[in-house]
């Protein structure tokens, strides 16, 4: 039965012209991006890299397509949380709006079974568009520019990934994107089965998203308490794939906590839901 | 007589507000069970609760004799329903629509199958056009098919016929009785409109403020036996005057020159005899039954 269900759900979701929206921002961001690197890539590099040049002697072919994934994932990474929660945050509340949830209801499936699907559907969406971008911004970079060593410049330190590495550190850094836009499927959700309309989840969890965000940049310390707190603060986690040496401990510990986060948010979702009179 | 559903002290509240208040009901097999009420009496809140889309703040329901509580799913595979307006995917045809409920209905249904049942709710021909350029009444009508599809034993519709035309009102209620009369289906129906069940169902229940007001076979509950009749005559007074306490325990009011008595249609001939024996000039007489006079007061 949730094989079923979790087909229909996903047929509802891509027929929905909606759904599209990611896709195409991402495809379009994307070739703007590799247009623009490709036309004016070295005046941008040689910006970055202005600095390190007066001490150091850089070599070899540095704006190569491994950098130019890493700049594309490291820029457009920010907004996947809008183009999911405008899907995922529309779940449930979309069809409490549209009044299919009274339908939906009354047919022989539990409460948590809809709840499950919604969720595994709104993930594998998330999954989707991670790899959409990952692909297209791999896919073209390594196609348009050569593959070569990634250099990546962090405030206190360097990191020079070889060529041979680069490659499963991606496919892992999406992996992790995946779990950190899926900290946002759920979220979204929970906000989903409190609200009877589309905008305030979406609107909501792109509120909270920022808010969390600029906490997390802010060197306070009244805020430096919470920042481990803030799941926000773990969904940039993928990009200490790009180090050197792994912080390996760091990363699981964020996963981890992403992981709670999820399963908190669910929790709610189911709880809030099962227990709800449906009367939209 | 198989009892489908059975209503035991069912009470709703939202809040401080009671919205159904300790209603008992009970439907038996092949019923067209009428749900009668003014706007806001509590019909839709006690469907839901029948669909299991609200919970009931105390009292028990069971459905083909199992409780809602413990066999939600089995009890949900047997009813077909249609709550409020029917709402559906838009942006899909009305053939995707119906595929989709079925299939969460749990059933696999064949295309055949599926045009078979566009074709009997009359939206053939329009099938594969998205539901978004759908009247209100085709909606209605793909509504109907939508709670047909799995062959439910019992149908549940919240005012279907709302919005609808008259000629729409008309086959909607063809299809009620067709799907009792050919298919055997037990049905319950609510309404605002007492005409509406009368003309369809076999039992009824009235319920206001979310209390039961009356509940039995229709035939009986809108009896001719209690009649509510109006005489118009030219001085109210003047005609009361003249009566002379004739009938005095049937009298029950005067309005505008309008004499309302409470009696038996085989008692009107004789009381007009005594108007026109008192020579008391008539311009109108109209009678109603007493629960649909009690109705119409409740719903203004």
């Amino acid at each position: 039965m949730i094989y079923r269900l979790l087909k229909v759900e996903l047929y509802k979701i891509f027929s929905r012209p909606r759904s599209y929206i990611g896709f195409v921002a991402i495809a379009i961001l994307v070739f703007v991006f590799q247009l623009a690197l490709y036309v004016d890539g070295k005046t941008y590099l040689t910006f970055l890299i202005q600095q390190l040049e007066s001490k150091f002697s850089i070599q070899g072919n540095i704006l190569n397509g491994y950098l130019i994934t890493y700049i594309i994932l490291q820029t457009l990474i920010v907004q996947m949380p809008l183009l999911v929660a405008l899907v995922t945050g529309d779940l449930l509340s979309g069809e409490a709006a549209s009044g299919t949830m009274r339908l939906l209801a009354t047919k022989p499936i539990s409460r948590a079974n809809i709840i499950s699907v919604k969720f595994i559907a709104g993930s594998f969406y998330t999954l989707l568009l991670v790899l959409w971008l990952g692909g297209l911004a791999l896919g073209f970079g390594l196609w348009i520019f050569e593959p070569g060593d990634l250099m990546v410049l962090s405030t206190d330190h360097i990191s020079i990934i070889p060529a041979d590495e680069c490659l499963w550190r991606f496919f892992v850094a999406c992996g992790v994107a995946f779990i950190s836009l899926t900290v946002v499927t759920s979220f979204s959700m929970m906000l989903s089965a409190y609200s009877d309309n589309s905008i305030v989840p979406i609107v909501t969890t792109m509120a909270v998203i920022i808010i969390f965000t600029i906490i997390g940049t802010l060197d306070v310390p009244l805020f430096n308490n919470i920042k481990p707190f803030l799941f926000t603060t773990h969904m940039i986690v993928w990009q200490k794939l790009f180090q050197d040496l792994l912080p390996v401990d760091t990363i699981i510990n964020s996963i981890l906590i992403m992981l709670a986060y999820i399963v908190a948010f669910l929790s709610i979702t189911y709880y809030r839901f099962i227990k709800k009179d449906i009367l939209s | 007589m198989e009892t489908i559903i059975e209503l035991n002290k069912i009470s709703k509240s939202f809040g401080a507000f009671k919205v159904v208040d300790e209603l008992s009901l009970e439907v038996y097999k092949g019923d067209v069970f009428g749900f009668l009420g003014p706007n806001g009496a509590g019909k839709s809140t006690t469907m839901r609760m029948m669909l299991s889309l609200i919970k009931p703040t105390s009292g028990s329901i069971k459905i083909f004799g199992k409780e809602m509580n413990t066999h939600r799913n089995e009890i949900m595979r047997q009813i077909g329903c249609i709550i409020e307006k029917p709402d559906f995917y838009l942006y899909m045809s009305a053939e995707k629509n119906i595929e989709l409920f079925s299939k969460l209905s749990g059933i696999t249904v064949l295309k055949n199958k599926i045009q078979e049942i566009i074709e009997l709710v009359g939206l053939k021909g329009r099938e594969k056009d998205k539901v978004k350029t759908y009247s209100h009444g085709m909606k209605q009508r793909l509504g109907i098919a939508q709670t047909l599809i799995h062959d439910p034993a019992l149908i549940i519709l919240d005012e279907p016929t709302t919005g609808l035309d008259p000629q729409g009102i008309i086959d909607i209620r063809e299809m009620i009785l067709r799907l009792k009369n050919e298919m055997g289906k037990t049905i319950i129906l609510s309404s605002h409109i007492l005409s509406e069940i009368e003309l369809v169902a076999n039992r009824m229940v009235i319920i206001n403020k979310g209390k039961q007001v009356a509940q039995g076979e229709v035939k009986e509950l809108l009896s001719t036996q209690d009649l509510i009749l109006s005489v118009e005559v030219e001085d109210g007074k003047i005609a009361i005057e003249k009566l002379n306490g004739y009938k005095k325990e049937k009298f029950s009011s005067l309005e505008n020159n309008t004499l309302k008595f409470s009696l038996s249609k085989n008692e009107i001939p004789e009381l007009v005899n005594e108007l026109n024996k008192q020579g008391i000039k008539i311009y109108g007489i109209t009678y109603r039954r007493a629960l649909e006079e009690y109705f119409l007061k409740l719903t203004n």
